[in-house]
């Protein structure tokens, strides 16, 4: 039985949503833990992560976090202390708790706006000179 | 691989075939059978499929999805579902490719 609940966004580019995502969490949660979620590694600091080939990555609110979900698994007094982001080609994916806390979907919500906007600004048509 | 708990765990496997019954899971997931190709020692596995500890001492692992999808999203790499109960079948032709564990993490080559 699986839990959680996936929250889709489109993007246009899945390695600027995966760095949007990773730089917005880190204003989120200022002692977050980030790593690869394929491989379990630590990410470097934010300035020396290569997002290329990478699709996803698991953001613990604080090292205590980041040990109690290996510990006790996904449990009630773990809730709003991870966000999950998968990329695919189109797609970034946000796992969140069962029922996501206030501060989760206000977070989500401005990813959401952020990528969003990114999209229209990446679709414009750029203006000619009269 | 489909993790469960004890009292499912005994009555899936006193089956000849293994039924999966379909079922509500919590957050925002769809009705149905759930299913990952993730073994219980990748990294960070509880935190990648929210599969609770308890849920995780049982499984069983066979081979083919007909009739599995992937989940929508980023989890459907490695997260795949049916609509309904999904049945196992414990044919001559599928020897070898069913086996339950007990004890996963001990189990588990």
């Amino acid at each position: 039985m699986i839990g959680g609940t996936d929250i889709i966004i489109p993007v246009l580019n899945s390695i600027d949503a995966l760095d949007l995502a990773v730089r917005a969490v880190r204003r989120l949660w200022r002692n977050v833990v980030l790593e690869d979620g394929n491989t379990g590694e630590v990410l470097p600091p934010y300035k020396e992560i290569s997002f290329y080939g990478m699709s996803e990555v698991l953001a613990f609110k604080d090292s205590a976090a980041a040990h109690s979900w290996d510990k006790i698994g996904p449990d009630p007094s773990l809730n709003g202390t991870l966000l999950h982001f998968i990329v695919t080609p189109n797609e970034l994916t946000v796992a969140v708790d069962d029922t996501p806390s206030l501060q989760i979907e206000n977070f989500i919500e401005s990813l959401r706006r952020a990528l969003l906007q990114d999209m229209f600004v990446s679709n414009a048509e750029p203006r000619r000179a009269a | 691989m489909h993790f469960t708990d004890d009292a499912s765990y005994k009555a899936i496997s006193s089956q000849k075939d293994w039924k999966f019954l379909a079922s509500l899971p919590p957050g925002g997931n769809e009705f149905g059978a759930y299913f990952t190709t993730l073994p219980p020692d990748a990294p960070r596995f509880s935190a990648r499929t929210r599969i609770p500890k308890d849920k995780q001492i049982y499984a069983f692992a066979f081979t083919g999805h007909q009739g599995l999808q992937p989940k929508a999203g980023g989890k459907g790499a490695y997260i795949f579902w049916a609509p309904t109960d999904y049945l196992v079948v414990d044919s001559a032709g599928l020897n070898g490719t069913r086996q339950q564990y007990h004890g996963v993490s001990e189990a588990l080559p």
